[in-house]
């Protein structure tokens, strides 16, 4: 349990949503750090790092891609029950900008395929660079849609109103770039670690070295990206700070700082820089290393998506809110939908257990 | 009472907009449903030695259903609930407030549908038969369990039977129309993906006599369209009697939708019966894809039904269509509609502003949902010929007037101020406020009329008559 000091009710379902959230995140982050590489290191040769990481990103970003969005749908349906009519004022006041995050999805999708069936790599490479950098633009442009809504869903009831009145579709506050890229800025640190796996597991099965310069390639991109994520947080503390509402401002600025998470979560990104900045130093180390960056990584996000909840329910959450959320956790369902999660997910786990199984000794087979 | 801004679609009704990404979504996702068990049954008919080409055609059909169904069917299915929240945050809001863990129940089938079926994508063509049949059923049963649960929330929109009393999640779920409705889902969802499997194996590179013989083993799935219509005649022996009457004549585009779906489900099914099971022909790509064309039709006609049938409820005796309870709507009766609407009114009115923005109000608030101003269902149009006093009556009384409308939310000065709007809407250039605007015998008119109707629904009206 996170305790924010608030009562059960909500407290259980804001661990669902935070939980959910940053699983959501994490596959996120593989499909934007893997179309980001692709857009800028696209032609790189297929024996060196960035090849390697090309080519496994390409096979596996329509599924992540897939998965990004199925994780998507639950912290879609926590959030509705949490903070219910700021977020669905928020979604109607974006409007067609909002929805048009879906087929701009449809259109990254289908670009996806086309890069991982590699159809122009060979006969007209730029074509297959301007895919990468489309379909990357289309993702950025979600993640950033995503902040707006989520920033425009904290306002007041005047800026909603003034908002609406102007007919825009785009809201624009100077926290939105900031936030935007603290959150992006940590997606190549947690997707590094996949992209080791995945290429460490590439040399078991089909017994193609890992590049020497892969783990310091990681190393580069993920330091990079932490370090922007951490200017671009301090930086957006301080326009927040700018924005406080009047009357409200001490008030939501001491919340933050009475809870760990905000220390934790600060921590957390150094703890990462500095054990990155010494997988550069010393490249072997990062096979050890992968275990507990993933493991570090994971836990920053969580930690961050506390300090981000913090924020919003110190804006927007009433005792009304509070009440319903208990009269909600009454529903029945809820033993249901834990068992089902336990079922399901051990069955995923055996599905994907015994396929490996199979795919593993036909390699055999076809070894011998 | 929270009150959500509304925007406005210009020419398309709102109803339009969610009837017509439905119509894809729920095709698609038909697609996805019959189609895992189409896979099962053609892996399984190949494992036991009883249709050679079974499997790689499973492969070749899988790898069209992820391109579509994994991508568009997914993401038209953000798509319905963003699009629902854009029309009616209220309603959507009760939906997840009510059967928040049958949503979270049915996401958890989700992640097991896509992680079986990328594991059978990836991997099916290298794997032995057993895995493969295994992946399908856990594919195929995932996909038609989370149309399993939808459907309990869906057919409580339209019958909520025991909730409105018990107000418990499995009272609401299993209602009145729940069986009928899972049942023609699923046969169409298996019709759908026979069609489907038709016209992909036509454009396949197989044989001809392989060809034949897939076809007559893929229209096999069309056979169950025969529950069809005993079903049909359940779900309707169920629904509220008003619903009925509307799409039995009593609202013609009803009618006419409801043909629509009747009529293309009956020439698929006939064709099914005859021509492919009794007379041994076979289908080919153009027949396929004008078969399929028709069970388009028949969910698009299903869809506005379902759609429309619930008026003037989004939630049947629970929240009327523009997100007001019955209470609510009453307290209005007595507080009006001034000051309720925080949001302003964009348009600009170069005279009598101050009546007119009030009318735009009400319209925004009342009445958008259903009518826009000048496009479909357009309320400029509709009362186009009507006096004054007629608009006044008519909109005082609203249940009386259609009773698939509700009643009206306001009081007298509300229904004037509407009145108005609805004149200037015909003509904004020349438009003047009516000489005997707000004055007391005519306000004391309308509120005789409010009073005289009460709020009790139309179709509470018409079923007293
Ligand atoms: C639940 C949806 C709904 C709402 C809400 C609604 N209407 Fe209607 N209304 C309809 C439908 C459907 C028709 C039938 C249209 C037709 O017959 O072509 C209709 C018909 C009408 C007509 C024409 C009646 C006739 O006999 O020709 C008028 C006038 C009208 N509505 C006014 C209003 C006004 C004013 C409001 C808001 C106060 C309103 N409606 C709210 C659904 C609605
Ligand atoms: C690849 C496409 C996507 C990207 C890049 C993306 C990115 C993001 C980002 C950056 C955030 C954090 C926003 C913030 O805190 O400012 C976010 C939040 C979220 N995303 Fe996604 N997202 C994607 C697709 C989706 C889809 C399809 C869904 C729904 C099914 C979804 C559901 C959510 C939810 C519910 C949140 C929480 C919103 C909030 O708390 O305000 N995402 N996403």
């Amino acid at each position: 349990m996170f305790p924010l000091e608030l009562p059960f009710a909500t407290q259980f379902y804001l661990d669902l949503y935070v939980v959910t959230f940053v699983v959501h995140l994490l596959l996120m982050f593989y499909v934007f750090a893997g179309t980001f590489h692709l857009a800028v290191f696209g032609g790189a040769e297929s024996t060196t790092a960035a090849g390697r990481i090309n080519e496994t990103v390409r096979d596996w970003l329509p599924f992540a891609l897939s998965a990004a969005i199925t994780a998507g749908i639950a912290p879609l349906l926590f959030i509705q029950l949490l903070y219910q009519f700021d977020y669905y004022t928020a979604n109607v006041l974006l409007s067609h900008r909002w929805m048009s995050i879906l087929p701009i999805l449809i259109v990254a999708f289908y670009g996806l395929y086309l890069l991982k069936m590699k159809l122009f790599v060979k006969t007209r490479p730029w074509l297959d660079r301007l895919i990468a950098c489309f379909v990357f633009l289309c993702i950025l442009y979600v993640g950033y849609t995503f902040s707006e809504n989520h920033l425009l869903s904290v306002q007041s009831k005047t800026v909603w109103a003034t908002h609406y009145a102007s007919g825009r579709i785009f809201y624009w506050t100077s926290e939105i770039l900031p936030r935007v890229a603290t959150i992006l800025g940590q997606a190549f640190s947690s997707t590094a670690i996949v992209w080791y796996w995945q290429i460490s597991m590439q040399q078991r099965q089909k017994q193609q070295e890992i590049p020497q310069d892969l783990p310091r390639r990681l190393a580069y991109l993920s330091t990079a990206g932490l370090i922007i994520s951490l200017v671009a947080f301090i930086y957006y503390c301080l326009a927040v700070s700018k924005n406080w509402y009047p009357g409200n401002s001490t008030d939501e600025a001491s919340q933050l700082l009475k809870q760990p998470y905000i220390y934790l979560y600060v921590c957390g990104l150094f703890f990462q820089i500095w054990w990155w900045a010494t997988i550069a130093i010393d490249p072997q180390r990062i096979s050890f290393a992968s275990w507990f960056l993933a493991g570090a990584s994971a836990l920053t996000l969580l930690m961050g998506a506390m300090v981000r909840e913090q924020y919003r329910v110190s804006r927007i959450v009433t005792d009304n809110l509070l009440q319903l959320h208990q009269h909600h956790l009454m529903a029945e369902g809820k033993w249901l939908f834990l068992a089902f999660t336990i079922i399901h997910t051990l069955l995923i786990c055996w599905l994907i257990y015994v396929t490996r199984k199979a795919i593993h000794a036909s390699v055999q087979q076809t070894k011998r | 009472m929270e009150i959500y801004p509304m925007q406005d679609y210009g020419p398309a009704m709102k109803g339009m907009l969610i009837g017509g990404l439905g119509i894809f979504h729920v095709f698609l996702a038909q697609f996805a449903i019959g189609g895992g068990f189409l896979m099962a049954y053609f892996q399984f008919l190949y494992q036991t030695d009883r249709l050679k080409s079974g499997r790689s055609f499973t492969d070749e059909y899988f790898r069209i259903l992820v391109l579509i169904s994994f991508v568009i069917g997914a993401l038209t299915g953000v798509g319905m609930w963003f699009t629902s929240i854009q029309i009616s945050p209220r309603t959507i809001g009760v939906m997840v407030q009510e059967f928040h863990w049958i949503w979270a129940i049915e996401w958890t089938y989700f992640c097991l549908e896509i992680a079986s079926g990328y594991l059978f994508y990836r991997y099916g063509p290298r794997l032995g038969n057993g895995l493969r049949l295994q992946l399908l059923i856990v594919y195929a049963l995932a996909a038609w369990f989370s149309l399993f649960y939808i459907n309990g929330i869906l057919s409580w929109q339209l019958t909520p039977g025991d909730w409105l009393e018990k107000h418990t999640v499995w009272s609401g779920f299993f209602n009145p129309t729940f069986f009928p409705s899972l049942i023609m889902r699923t046969v169409t969802s298996l019709a759908t993906s026979a069609l489907v499997a038709c016209l992909v194996i036509n454009l396949s590179h197989y044989e001809p006599a392989v060809k034949r013989e897939l076809i007559q083993k893929a229209t096999n799935l069309l056979l169950p369209l025969a529950l069809l219509l005993p079903t049909g005649v359940w779900f309707f022996s169920v629904i509220p009697e008003d619903s009925r009457e509307w799409v039995m004549g009593g609202s013609i585009a009803m009618t006419l939708f409801m043909t629509l779906g009747l009529v293309c489900s009956l020439l698929i099914a006939a064709y099914a019966f005859v021509v492919l099971k009794w007379q041994k022909l076979t289908l080919n790509a153009g027949t396929a894809t004008l078969l399929l064309s028709l069970a388009f039709l028949a969910t698009a006609g299903a869809e506005f039904v379902r759609e429309g049938v619930r008026k003037p409820y989004t939630i049947r005796e629970y929240l009327y269509c523009n997100s007001l309870r019955q209470d609510e709507l009453s307290r209005l009766r007595q507080t009006g509609l001034q000051n309720v609407d925080p949001y302003p009114v964009r348009e600009k009115f170069e005279k009598h502003g101050e009546i007119l923005t009030h009318g735009a109000k009400v319209f925004r608030f009342q009445c958008s949902i259903c009518h826009t101003r000048n496009g479909a269902n357009g309320l400029a149009s509709l009362t186009q010929t009507w006096t004054d006093e007629q608009i006044r009556l008519n909109v005082a009384q609203l249940q009386r007037t259609k009773a698939f409308m509700p009643p009206f939310a306001g009081n007298a000065r509300d229904v004037e101020a509407l009145t108005q709007y609805l004149r200037y809407l015909r003509n904004p250039q020349t438009f003047e406020v009516s000489a005997d605007s707000g004055r007391a015998d005519v306000l004391a008119r309308i509120n005789h009329w409010l009073e005289d109707v009460g709020t009790t629904p139309g179709i509470e009206l018409a079923k007293q008559h």
